[in-house]
């Protein structure tokens, strides 16, 4: 039997960077230069790698990253749950709305004009984002059986 | 108001470093052996590298952060959460490790062990711990402690995460953790289940379980389990509304990522399988059925391994392979039959849900599997031509309870050592087949598992021994 042990899962990765994203767009915001502008890279390959586990999911096929990109793919789905209760363009269709988002960081990464609601929604986008991925890996805190 | 304040979060972050620190140096007095003070200085490192990580969230708080108050929060909060995460997977995944090392189990197989892994992996170091749970199990730690200072690097300054890799370049590359049952420490014949884990290691290191992935999941099994989850047949997606669409969506990930789940585990269950039964012959067959037995496992599937029908099946298709199954003999009989029982159950083996999907998307892939671990392990592979030459020779020697160390070559006119695989071999043959007349050199009133006790005795001796003398020459110069 295979044990498995993951120090530092791929969800505390995403978190971190959600973080570093919401921080960087926070900056640009308050018209701030942004400190940290490796983020952006970071943030786009890692929607690129969301997209990658939509594309998995859809046509079933295994790699040996399929599961990693599937759980990136899975908190972006909730994320995307939540923020459609708040108010968005006329994205209704996942992928389009993953496409449009590693649209706006690329514009911001190449500083082109990006409009300020854009900003927030990918500000949210990356709080959820940051919010689910801790979800995924929070362990019990207690263990209780009975033996009969 | 945060339910848990960052303040309070930063605090346990070194509350938990002081309570851990203290807790590895005692193991560290009580684990003298190289192996084990290799692992230890890794975990050591990562303490270093969660403190290190935790200490450059609060000075940037406090430097950068300070004036605002919010972001502040939010942030210390999420660093102190991932510190105490890692930290809390440091404590329940790689501390019980050391607290079994403390068994000190004094063992004899370790020698051959370690041997067959430095082969393929010079920098290793293998512990075998004995374990409460009644199961085997392999933990492979590749470069541990490197691999977890890349993931915190692009959050530390550049001289710490140089320093932490100067500290990491000392330790070895692998760490390999081999698990068995306690109770099974003094039965060669059981514990030649080790093989399939010592097979892991070798899926591991060389990553055959990434070329031998299915390309594609069934599509038909896993339409039908996501349908069936959903509640509804859905014809055309672009109908949906948002909520349904995101909420199939999320069915639809869940169960892919279940199935990939089981399929990744599955499919390394079967390389070790294949492996193993290639490199031990029948002695790995007996023992997993004796394993099987002992646990009291029923045929199903289950998360972590494909139902025991199935297993047993591809062992005796492998066995044939080898020429086992037309080797006349004393084994031939119990093989053939086990073979048919095996094959008849796995026809009539019931699989459901995700175990339906990833049985169906492997069943179709396993004959190339096998051609290609036939291949892989054609060097090693004990065939029927070589158990014919190697085990005979050894049969009377335990039937007169002497510990077959060693055989003359009467060409070189010299002793040599026994191959352990032959020495297993045949101690699985005599209990097979002679068991009796075994028993016969014991006095009357010996129970049975008392002479098996003594049968496996001296087959652990046989594999220590020859070990030794396999070395002797070498450590002689």
């Amino acid at each position: 039997m295979i044990q498995t042990r993951e120090l530092f899962p791929a969800s505390l990765d995403h978190a971190l960077l959600a973080n570093r994203m919401a921080k960087v767009l926070h900056q640009i915001e308050g018209n701030e230069e942004p400190a940290d502008r490796d983020a952006f890279d970071k943030a786009i390959k890692f929607l690129q790698f969301i997209r990658q586990g939509r594309e998995f999911t859809q046509k079933l096929t295994l790699s040996e990253n399929s599961y990693q990109a599937a759980l990136a793919y899975g908190e972006a789905i909730r994320a995307i749950e939540l923020l459609s209760l708040k108010k968005m363009p006329e994205e209704e269709n996942i992928d389009r709305l993953l496409k449009w988002l590693v649209e706006v960081t690329e514009n911001l990464r190449d500083n082109r004009p990006v409009e300020k609601h854009e900003i927030v929604l990918l500000d949210d986008f990356f709080k959820l984002i940051a919010e689910a991925a801790l979800t995924s890996t929070s362990g019990p805190i207690e263990r209780v059986e009975y033996l009969y | 108001m945060p339910l848990i304040e960052a303040g309070i979060l930063s605090q346990a972050v070194r509350q938990r470093l002081y309570a851990i620190r203290p807790l590895v140096q005692e193991y560290q007095r009580e684990l003298p052996d190289t192996a084990w003070q290799n692992f230890i200085e890794g975990i050591n490192t990562l303490l270093d590298l969660a403190e290190c990580f935790h200490a450059e969230a609060v000075a940037r708080c406090k430097s950068t952060l300070k004036h605002d108050a919010i972001a502040n929060e939010r942030d210390l909060s999420l660093h102190s959460k991932v510190a105490l995460r890692f930290l809390a997977n440091i404590h329940q995944s790689l501390l019980p490790f050391l607290q079994k090392g403390t068994q000190r189990a004094e063992y004899l197989l370790l020698p051959t062990i370690q041997r067959i892994v430095s082969r393929h992996a010079e920098s290793a170091q293998v512990v075998l711990l004995p374990d409460f749970d009644f199961n085997y199990g392999y933990l492979g730690l590749k470069e541990f402690a490197p691999e977890q200072i890349e993931k915190f690097e692009p959050y530390l300054p550049t001289h710490k995460v140089n320093e932490f890799k100067e500290r990491a370049k000392k330790l070895c590359k692998w760490n390999v953790f081999l698990q068995y049952p306690i109770s099974e420490s003094e039965s060669a014949l059981n514990l030649c289940v080790l093989t399939h884990e010592l097979s892991h290691f070798f899926d591991h290191h060389e990553e055959l379980y990434k070329k031998y992935l299915p390309q594609k999941l069934d599509e038909g099994s896993f339409k039908a389990l996501v349908d069936k989850r959903c509640g509804m047949t859905i014809s055309e997606p672009g109908q949906m509304t948002m909520e349904v669409v995101f909420s199939r969506a999320t069915i639809q990930n869940n169960t892919y990522k279940q199935c990939i789940s089981l399929i990744e585990k599955w499919l390394r269950e079967i390389i070790a399988d294949v492996l193993a039964v290639h490199a031990l012959g029948p002695a790995y067959f007996f023992s997993l059925v004796e394993y099987f037995a002992h646990a009291a496992s029923e045929n199903s599937p289950a998360s972590t391994h494909p139902a025991m029908a199935i297993r047993l099946k591809l062992l005796v298709e492998e066995l044939e392979n080898l020429g086992y199954l037309d080797m006349e003999g004393p084994l031939k009989d119990i093989l053939t039959s086990s073979a048919r029982s095996a094959r008849s159950e796995a026809e009539t083996t019931k699989h459901e849900e995700e175990a339906l999907v990833a049985y169906e998307t492997i069943k179709s892939h396993l004959p190339t599997i096998q051609e290609k671990l036939r291949d892989l392990a054609s060097s090693f592979a004990y065939v029927a031509e070589r158990y014919k030459e190697e085990v005979p020779p050894i049969i009377p020697l335990l039937l007169k309870g002497v510990a077959p160390v060693e055989h003359l070559n009467p060409g070189q006119g010299t002793c040599e050592p026994n191959n352990p695989v032959a020495i297993v071999n045949a101690g699985w043959e005599v209990y097979k087949t002679r068991y009796v007349e075994f028993k016969s050199i014991f006095w009357d009133r010996m129970s049975d598992p008392e002479a098996l006790a003594n049968l496996n005795q001296m087959l652990l001796k046989a594999v220590e021994a020859s070990e030794v003398v396999q070395r002797w020459p070498k450590e002689q110069g």
